[in-house]
């Protein structure tokens, strides 16, 4: 499958969409919460806290990415590009505004922790995002077939959204915590990722554009 | 006589929804190349089922749907460049302006980026849409939304335009202009298949058209054939025009027609 100039052109759509300015509300009372929870004893790591709420932030993103707008799955059907390349352009975009939206987190978080993390720590944190987003992609798009939201609500049912997706970001990170908090094995940890990226590419991106075929043909 | 090969060809459609409902049954028609086919019914008669089949919004159960020689299920680039889809609910995404959503499906259509700007430029202008400014689509009125939907149809001259109710809601003079721009597409070769309520405006403007009944086609003629056409056995007395022809063809003769308290 290539990625020609109309999936570049939905991945720069997209990622415009994430940074829209009726996300600014949601995404400036995460940052204050990712404030909270590095100024707690016991809290998380400074880094791991940026990706816990950047990650939030980008619910609708990662599990909602067909029907953003009520009627995105029916106009993107109409344009000349195959549901794969709508599916990988969206899917990379999501990885971009995660990258974009951490580094203006982390301003705000790091400049306000008062931990500051340490070269170690940046590992740390890069394993961290390297674990948990291709399981993230994975579950996000089979959400975004089998519940489409069509209605979305306003900023409160947006931060309801983005506990229910911090409450995800925390179960994927299970594995990471098993293989690289616990057991301290970073090649697991890279491996493990690696398989997390194969399959997303593999089977996830092409699932859902099946499924998303399939919920038009159904609509 | 010249033999004119279909852009579309339907053969014995068949839709049925979950409800048990045939929406569509058994609907057949044929629309050449340059016609601007006028598709009418009444409301559920299945115009826009059939139209979401045709735009490859909807599966069908049974028959065959070409669209340029071609199964509709066929869904490649080109086939999808070559057409333009106005639906009775305008598609866009609401939270863009209405230049930036018409430069990105010009872009998506194969358009280069300047020839796209350019494009939107001009409609933005032909559709008294430049007021709005940067505004998100989701904060227009259903006429604008309905404006913004026929320019993204025809931004990259699409060789078929597929218009479900294409003038509701829209003022009369936009509506004066967009018939106008129409008819000189279709004389240039590009095919408008169009339904609307308004049988007026088929009549004056359409080249052809089908009439839609319970979920087939039950007249096919051109427009011009009309006033031709002789009214029951009685061939010196005729239709005197598309309105009465549609109410001759579709009215249940047996169902009351009045209110007993007015």
């Amino acid at each position: 499958m290539t990625f020609g100039k109309q999936e570049r052109v939905i991945f720069a759509m997209d990622l415009r969409r994430c940074f829209a300015a009726d996300r600014v509300p949601v995404l400036s009372i995460l940052a204050c919460a990712g404030i909270l929870l590095v100024a707690q004893r016991g809290g998380p790591p400074p880094l791991v806290a940026v990706w816990i709420v950047a990650l939030s932030g980008l619910d609708a993103q990662f599990n909602n990415l067909l029907n953003r707008s009520p009627s995105e799955l029916e106009a993107l059907s109409l344009l000349p590009v195959s549901w794969r390349g709508i599916v990988l352009a969206k899917n990379l975009a999501t990885l971009c505004a995660a990258v974009v939206l951490s580094a203006i987190m982390s301003m705000a978080i790091l400049y306000f922790s008062p931990r500051q993390p340490d070269p170690a720590q940046f590992t740390g944190g890069g394993l961290f995002i390297w674990t948990v987003m291709f399981p993230l992609l994975m579950i996000g798009n089979l959400r975004s077939v089998q519940e489409p939201r069509k209605e979305t609500g306003g900023t409160g049912d947006a931060l309801i959204q983005a506990a229910g997706m911090a409450i995800l970001v925390l179960v994927c990170s299970l594995p990471y915590v098993v293989i690289y908090t616990l057991a301290d094995n970073i090649p697991l940890t890279i491996a493990y990722g690696a398989i997390m990226l194969i399959a997303w590419l593999v089977r996830s991106v092409r699932g859902t554009a099946a499924r998303a075929e399939r919920l038009l043909a159904s609509s | 006589m010249t033999f004119e090969a279909p852009i579309l060809e339907i053969d014995g459609l068949v839709k049925a929804f979950d409800t048990g409902h045939r929406a569509v049954d058994g609907l057949s028609l044929r629309v050449t190349r340059g016609s601007i086919f006028g598709f009418i019914g009444l409301n559920g008669a299945g115009k826009t089922t059939t139209i979401r089949i045709i735009a490859g919004l909807l599966g069908h159960d049974a028959g065959t749907v070409k669209l340029f020689g071609r199964a509709v299920e066929v869904r490649d680039r080109e086939t999808k460049r070559a057409i333009g889809v106005v639906l009775d609910e305008p598609l866009y995404f609401d939270w863009m302006s209405a230049p930036s959503y018409l430069r990105f499906v010009g872009v998506m259509e194969g358009l280069a980026v300047d020839a796209a700007e350019q494009r939107t430029a001009e409609l933005v202008q032909f559709f008294d849409l430049a007021e709005k400014g940067d505004d998100p689509i989701g904060t227009y009125s259903t006429g604008m939304k309905k404006k913004v939907s026929l320019a993204a149809a025809v931004i990259h001259t699409p060789r078929l335009v597929i218009l479900d109710e294409p003038l509701e809601g829209i003022d009369a003079l936009a509506a004066s202009a967009i018939k106008e721009t129409l008819a000189m597409m279709a004389s240039r070769g590009t095919t408008i298949f169009v339904t609307s309520h308004v049988l007026d405006t088929v009549e004056k403007f359409c080249t052809d058209i089908a009439i839609v009944h319970r979920g087939r086609v039950v007249l096919e003629c051109r427009t011009a054939e009309i006033r031709k056409r002789a009214k029951g056995a009685l061939p010196h007395e005729t239709f005197d025009s598309l309105e009465e022809l549609f109410v001759d063809t579709v009215s249940d003769k047996t169902k009351r027609r009045h209110l007993s308290f007015l």
